[in-house]
């Protein structure tokens, strides 16, 4: 078992998978440890799925300088990654006079042709969902929406197949200098490197402190969420942002590129660890929400959650070498735009890397990802050929969102597999539809046995506690003595 | 699974389920007769009767079935079961594992516990063929 | 190319309306009949459903679920039907066109009649918007039902059921027969949801707490539920402060409601009633759209399979016989009392059913047909309650000369409690 490596990535978020995957086009041994089953189960798994276009730019910081960087990156992304953002447009909404002076900003930073600010008449004709009393609209036809793990999974599969090494479960407890290396310890077991990237978002405070560095503290600010049946899909065609506030870019509605509809997120301070919703959260959104549109169908909510935004008092990007160990670095603050700059970043970070010692040489070949085909997005001729070439394509398992057989097989078999009902969900979809799984959790548990070779006690939601069943009928299972 | 100590007292007030009236009764064992009151019907009366002399249950479970399409096979009393000994019932039916095929309506215990009654399948399940099913 | 196939029936659905309208088809005259079932058997919510309470009005005997399936299921045998399981319908246009796929391929149907009978699914805990964290260990009862029945896996080892409906008495005595701690069923409405007969055999006779005027305002648990926050309600469902306390299990069983599966129908244009949440129908389940029946739940929640058999049994026949439709002569809706009124449609009178779904618990209930702001026929109930439709025969029902809106209420003597 290999412990030691050119790199070690810490944290697999989209910030850490895309470092990985920038990496992995050099000639490096790189190892990325998460401490989850997957990769995309922190602050990446809970967040709008936003690609901001540069009209949303906060000029001055080292979010906006990485922000910029970052979108030059999409058409190497689309190519290499066979992953396409889905352009959507966005609307920011005046709905006051003294706010049209924020729009006009928003022209002048963005500087695209294309983006201009409209009149109420035709922001309405636009959006005829969009509240009456708006009184012009900054109407930017490059934003673009992602799913965040579909982006985070491509990032990862794309340093999977380029030989990135992924160990999970594998919690960092501490960095111990070594002869010029340095050793990263884990739950499990230790490696070594001379580089390490600490990305671990809510967490990355946390181990610089463990590497004997200093960090302003971090504040955990959560944003809760509705998210709207497919029937809702024409509520509205763009991002529809407020004029934002001091704290945040403010309560905003955007369509997901799977054709749901997404209303979020507040800004409240909060615990790390605490994601669950609350009703005066949800309340806040509601309000928020009703202001861009007044008839927002809040009853054709199919889920509720909220995500947490590691911030810092400076509201920036927070990228540094460690001062106790070279080579070591660490990224605090990742908030937004973390998901839109996140290539950014990585080109950032690697250059801070090379600045410490980090060697570069350029692979001759790099292996791109082509995307697993989505039977839902298949057309009747291409889902044809599928089933026969494989009859599992055939096998509707997922009704709502239309997942077959084929596709939750490979999505236990990929690189790196998914070992959760919640990996699943992040790479096929299962459970995400407006049934929330009470259809297909009927069947995936005997497929996920089947394949990964495993008992019903082994079968979790996300975390290794998060168990989905506590034993079998007419059998006893020691659930405790199972789950150890 | 416990058997609650209200299903062994000398009086109780029982909710009618004979039908949709839900009649509320007064029912008190007197030696082995049952004083009734609240009733409207003679079924409510048999039904008090029955609930303090000799509570019976209908018993559905589903038991291990091996080499089935499958992996339970429902089953139930083919009449109602004595409740003071349903949980023994549960308890035995946790040691019997049965083979695939089975036909609904089969007899898989004969004279359960003693107590006349038999359990059968209440689904025909066919043997898995050697491919997995999914 | 797809399989291209021309019908005189397709039924969407496999289950005991799917089953039922598929033999009375055949029974009437049709023969080129499909079934799409995207199970890998036929039976639907019936084999899972292994309790009694099934066939006492169609067979005289009270079956269990499986055993009510297996009746039609062996009926097949004597027809060609062609049954395809595992066939998953993808799209229906308005022209009835299906399109279907499994693991042999793409199927396209050409039929003259199509019978849908896909059922319903489960309202969730994004659906009733419950505030907490996003746990293992929260099913909806009928997933937790298959779950333990058909696949024989136990949930959870504590247990807190939300909706005192059937589905939810029915697993609280299954899981408890099991092993697994019922801690409590909670119920929002102040009188109980489900059957009296469940109420006393699932909670009474194993102790389980029956909490009315209560309910879930927030869920525990990081990785796993760890509890819930229960609360007391008012007339208006709204928690009263200060009642709040935390129910400690590791499971959360939802109850809450079923929601007819019309997706397919949407896609086919076909007009949905609000109150009943499936295709508007008439005394033969005939669609408003020529040539499309929806019968069972997809076209209203029903409670009894026996009324789902008999009302499928009108579709399949309607849809063999090919006859020409008479005009809507009454239109039903459900006023004062009433939740539900299914048919909305009414043609003719001579034959069919009519069923009525109060909205509340009346006793000496008093069913009021109202036209034109007259009462033209009165029916009594000692008791009614919501969960038991009332079913009426058309011709027993002294329908008013001219055609026109009718409505439904139904008035008596409130039941609290139980």
């Amino acid at each position: 078992m290999k412990t030691n490596y050119d790199l070690i990535v810490v944290g697999g978020g989209v910030v850490g998978c895309a470092i990985a995957w920038y990496l992995s086009h050099f000639e490096l041994d790189i190892l990325l440890l998460e401490k989850e089953l997957d990769v995309c189960e922190g602050v990446s798994k809970a967040n709008t799925g936003i690609i901001h276009s540069l009209s949303y730019l906060t000029p001055g910081m080292i979010k906006g300088d990485l922000h910029r960087r970052a979108l030059l990156w999409f058409p190497r992304i689309e190519k290499e990654l066979d992953f396409h953002p889905l352009v959507t447009g966005a609307l920011t909404v005046a709905l006051t006079d003294e706010e049209i002076e924020y729009l006009q900003s928003l022209k002048a930073i963005g500087g695209y042709e294309d983006a201009g600010i409209l009149g109420p008449g035709e922001v309405k004709a636009l959006e005829p969902a969009l509240n009456d009393k708006v009184v012009a609209a900054y109407f930017d036809p490059n934003a673009a929406v992602v799913s965040p793990f579909r982006l985070t999974l491509a990032f990862a599969e794309g340093a999977a197949l380029n030989g990135v090494d992924f160990q999970f479960e594998s919690k960092v407890t501490g960095f111990i200098s070594q002869r010029g290396k340095i050793e990263v310890l884990t739950e499990k077991r230790s490696f070594t490197s001379s580089f390490i990237v600490n990305t671990a978002g809510l967490s990355s405070n946390h181990l610089a402190q463990l590497s004997g560095d200093r960090v302003p503290k971090l504040q955990a600010y959560k944003g809760e969420y509705f998210l709207l049946d497919k029937e809702c899909r024409f509520l509205t065609r763009r991002i529809l942002y407020p004029v934002p506030t001091e704290i945040s870019k403010g309560i905003l509605i955007a369509p997901t590129p799977e054709g749901n509809i997404l209303a979020g997120p507040n800004f409240e301070l909060t615990d790390a660890d605490d994601t669950g919703t609350t009703q005066s959260g949800l309340d806040e959104v509601r309000t928020g929400v009703r202001k861009l549109i007044p008839t927002f169908p809040f009853d054709q909510t199919i889920q509720i959650f909220a995500g947490i935004r590691p911030t810092l008092p400076e509201r920036d990007f927070l990228i540094f070498s460690s001062q106790k160990h070279p080579g070591l670095i660490h990224l605090c603050g990742i908030e937004s735009p973390g998901l839109t700059a996140s290539p950014g970043i990585a080109e950032y970070v690697v250059d801070l890397l090379v600045q410490k010692g980090l060697s570069l040489k350029e692979k001759n070949h790099v292996v791109f990802r082509k995307a697993f085909p989505i039977f839902h997005e298949c057309d009747w001729q291409k889902r044809e050929e599928l089933i026969a070439q494989d009859p599992d394509w055939g096998q509707i398992i997922c009704r709502c969102e239309e997942v077959t057989l084929a596709e939750i097989k490979h999505a236990l078999k990929m690189n790196p597999p998914a070992q959760t009902m919640d990996g699943l969900k992040r790479r096929v979809r299962v459970t995400a539809g407006r049934c929330q799984g009470s259809f297909c959790e009927m069947h995936l548990p005997s497929i996920i046995m089947d394949i990964l070779g495993c008992d019903s006690h082994h079968l979790v939601k996300s975390g290794k506690k998060s168990y989905l069943f506590a034993g079998e009928t007419k059998k006893v299972v020691n659930i405790h003595a199972a789950l150890h | 699974m416990k058997l609650p100590e209200t299903l062994l007292k000398e009086c109780k007030t029982l909710i009618c389920t004979a039908c949709p009236m839900g009649c509320s009764l007064q029912a008190k064992k007197s030696g082995n007769e049952v004083i009734v009151t609240g009733a409207r019907c003679k079924r409510g009366r048999q039904y008090a009767q029955d609930e303090m002399i000799n509570p019976k249950r209908m018993v559905t479970t589903t038991l291990i079935i091996r080499n089935g399409e499958i992996r339970r096979l429902p089953v139930r009393t083919v009449k109602p079961f004595p409740i003071s000994r349903i949980h023994e019932l549960i308890e035995y039916l946790s040691t019997v594992e049965v083979e695939a095929p089975i036909q609904c309506g089969q007899i898989i215990v004969a004279n359960c516990l003693g107590e006349g009654v038999d359990l059968i399948a209440t689904r025909t399940v066919p043997t898995r063929l050697t491919q997995p099913v999914r | 190319m797809p399989h291209c196939i021309d019908a005189d029936v397709v039924v969407i659905g496999g289950g005991p309306a799917g089953m039922a309208s598929a033999l009375s088809a055949w029974n009437h005259g049709a023969r080129r009949i499909f079934l799409l079932e995207r199970g890998s058997s036929l039976g639907g919510i019936l084999n899972q459903c292994i309790h009694p309470g099934f066939g006492l009005q169609v067979f005289g005997e009270e079956l269990t679920g499986p055993e009510y399936a297996e009746r039609y299921i062996k009926q097949f045998a004597h027809t060609s039907v062609e049954l395809m399981t595992r066939t998953t319908v993808l799209d229906l246009t308005p022209s009835k066109k299906i399109m279907a796929v499994n693991p042999h391929g793409v199927w396209e149907f050409d039929s003259h009649s199509v019978i849908l009978s896909m059922g319903c699914r489960e309202k969730t805990r994004g659906m009733i918007m419950i505030p907490g964290t996003r746990p293992a260990g929260i099913y909806t009862a009928g997933l937790a039902q298959y779950l333990v029945n058909v696949e024989g896996y136990l949930p959870g080892k504590k247990v807190v059921i939300l909706g005192s409906g059937d589905i939810g008495l029915i697993m609280a005595r299954r899981l408890t027969l099991e092993g697994v701690d019922v801690e409590a069923v909670v119920e929002a409405r102040p009188s109980l949801s489900g059957l009296i007969r469940n109420y006393v055999q699932c909670l009474l006779d194993f102790e389980v707490p029956l909490l009315l005027s209560h309910t879930i305002t927030n869920i525990f648990g990081k990785e796993r539920v760890d509890g819930v926050m229960i609360s007391q309600v008012d007339d208006c469902w709204k928690p009263i402060p200060g009642t709040e306390r935390v129910l400690e299990c590791d499971t959360l069983l939802l109850s809450v409601g079923l929601i007819p599966e019309n997706e397919i129908s949407r896609k086919a244009g076909i007009p949905l009633c609000d109150f009943s949440r499936g295709p508007f129908v008439d005394e033969n389940f005939a669609t408003d759209m020529e040539g499309l029946y929806a019968c069972g739940n997809v076209a209203s929640v029903f409670d009894l399979v026996d009324y789902v058999t008999l009302v499928s049994e009108r579709a399949g026949r309607a849809a063999a016989e090919k006859r020409a439709r008479d005009t809507v002569k009454y239109w039903m809706t459900p006023g004062s009392g009433a939740g539900l009124v299914i048919p909305q449609r009414i043609r003719q009178t001579g034959d069919g059913m009519l069923f009525i779904r109060p909205n509340q618990g009346f006793r000496e209930a008093q069913i009021h047909f109202i036209s034109q702001g007259k009462v033209f026929d009165r029916k009594k109930a000692p008791v009614c309650r919501p969960s038991e439709m009332i079913r009426y025969d058309l011709k027993n029902i002294r329908w008013p000369e001219e055609g026109g809106e009718v409505t439904v209420e139904i008035a008596g003597n409130p039941i609290e409690g139980m």
